[in-house]
């Protein structure tokens, strides 16, 4: 108790710092938009939300490209130079290791170009590859989001995370007050993938099997249905998964919105690689999408 | 707040809104901050809110409810500029450190730097009921109906999100450890 009484006296410390004011100038812009924003009468309230897209920028590779097949060359020829002295060799000298470049992580930034790690709570790096100069941005370091943003009615995303023991599903994806499935799914990727295939608040194809950088998995679709009324949640939120202890959740959040789930067994924890897309997103950046994933590699942590 | 001035605003009175905006936007950005832990975030979803009070002020039946429905909508738009840029957080990992801790009177620091990223792995839905009770005082009951959820799932999320927040306080209690993600 008297930790629980610390911890809520810190919380309380630690949220008294923070701006109190709202600058000016968001009030007047605000105000400025009164006139054009009229009032609506015995309406019902309408999802809203703000649509900040990517503009989007088009494909162009060649001097990146170079780039980093110079460097990959360096680190080839510098990785060659291996082995022990030969026998008519003069007293060995100090040989330069190669210092292996780190992988930067995904982290929350623009025009992501060359491969990138993405932290997760496995025993592997999981590091992605997003070719130079196609727009690529990433947030929060577990997802990367497509040259036309991640919203409807054209972008799309790509979502990195781990299922743990706690992953669940909802049993109403328009509800988090319904709860979660029970018994909950359970810990291999077949039962995950059994769950989601079964689950009837959307449609779903699959399994197909899949190999990711050698590692076995399973392919699922899901579509959010294009009749979902998302009104009900609150805030237009179609809840897929539930990770259990910190009340960290999946959503999606468009009727129509499909996700192409990647579940991948990285020995014995299941890794999901989710490509989110919506009917308007087009058929050569979903093939871009695609791409991505394919790059996905998982290395032993060093 | 000045049921006339809602009253006024609720017909489209611009001048009245206007006062409305300059009286209750301070808090409201207040609240969005501390649950976006972003100031472009949360100066967007103040904005937002605001926006919708004035679309959707008509339909205010009960004008002494004013309050109430103003952060309902605060916190809806902070699930909207939060999906911007997160859905959900993986978990971190936590590596033993390098760095030995100060003995000193950072440990504040510390924990504040723990339970901002313990914060920022908590849902939106998590993050507001900890704001509304633990920074505006508000018990679990007005928590719910402003909410709209049950006094259970506010209850229940409240916990989760304290116990991930005494989770992150406490990795920071073990041996020192560093967060790698970041």
């Amino acid at each position: 108790m008297s930790a629980d009484r610390d911890t809520t006296r810190i919380v309380r410390s630690w949220l008294l710092d923070g701006p109190t004011e709202l600058p000016d100038r968001v009030l007047d812009a605000l105000l400025d938009q009164l006139p054009a924003t009229p009032q609506r009468r015995f309406t019902w309230w309408p999802a809203r939300r703000l649509t900040t897209m990517n503009n989007a920028v088009k494909f162009g590779l060649a001097a990146a490209v170079v780039a980093v097949a110079a460097l990959l060359g360096f680190n080839y020829l510098a990785a060659s130079n291996v082995g022990g002295p030969g026998p008519g060799d003069p007293t060995p000298t100090p040989t330069l290791t190669p210092t292996p470049t780190p992988v930067p992580e995904l982290g929350s930034r623009s025009n992501l170009e060359g491969r990138y790690l993405v932290p997760t709570d496995l025993p592997v790096d999981v590091t992605v590859e997003l070719p130079a100069g196609s727009g690529w941005t990433g947030s929060d370091n577990w997802v990367t989001i497509g040259p036309k943003g991640n919203d409807a009615p054209d972008g799309m995303a790509i979502r990195f995370y781990t299922a743990g023991e706690q992953f669940n599903l909802f049993n109403n994806p328009l509800s988090a007050s319904d709860g979660l499935l029970d018994p909950p799914v359970g810990p291999t990727v077949d039962d995950l993938v059994q769950a989601i295939l079964s689950h009837p608040a959307w449609t779903a194809t699959g399994p197909t099997g899949i190999t990711i950088d050698g590692r076995a998995g399973q392919f699922v679709q899901l579509t959010i249905p294009l009749d979902a009324d998302l009104r009900p949640s609150g805030n237009d939120q179609f809840l897929l998964f539930d990770n259990g202890s910190v009340g960290g959740q999946v959503w999606g959040w468009q009727p129509g919105q499909t996700h192409a789930i990647h579940i991948v067994d990285v020995d014995g924890e299941r890794m999901i690689i989710e490509a989110f897309s919506y009917p308007g997103t087009s058929v050569e950046d979903l093939a871009a999408q695609q791409a991505v994933v394919d790059s996905v590699q998982f290395e032993p942590q060093p | 707040m000045d049921t006339d001035l809602v009253t006024r605003a609720q017909r489209g009175d611009e001048e009245a809104f206007a006062s409305l905006a300059v009286a209750v936007g301070d808090r409201l950005h207040a609240v969005a901050h501390r649950i976006l832990r972003d100031i472009d975030l949360a100066e967007d979803a103040t904005q937002q809110a605001l926006l919708a009070i004035w679309q959707d002020l008509p339909q205010l039946r009960d004008p002494a409810r004013f309050d109430a429905w103003s952060y309902r909508l605060l916190v809806r738009a902070c699930y909207a500029e939060g999906r911007r840029s997160r859905h959900w957080t993986p978990n971190m990992r936590l590596l033993p450190s390098d760095e030995p801790m100060q003995a000193d009177g950072s440990s504040a620091a510390v924990d504040r730097d723990q339970l901002e990223r313990g914060f920022r792995r908590l849902s939106i839905d998590h993050r507001a009921v900890v704001v509304l009770h633990h920074y505006l005082d508000w018990p679990l009951d007005r928590i719910a109906d402003t909410l709209g959820v049950p006094a259970g799932t506010v209850r229940s999320r409240l916990h989760h999100a304290m116990r991930g927040l005494r989770a992150a306080l406490d990795a920071d209690a073990r041996p020192p450890a560093r967060e790698v993600a970041q």
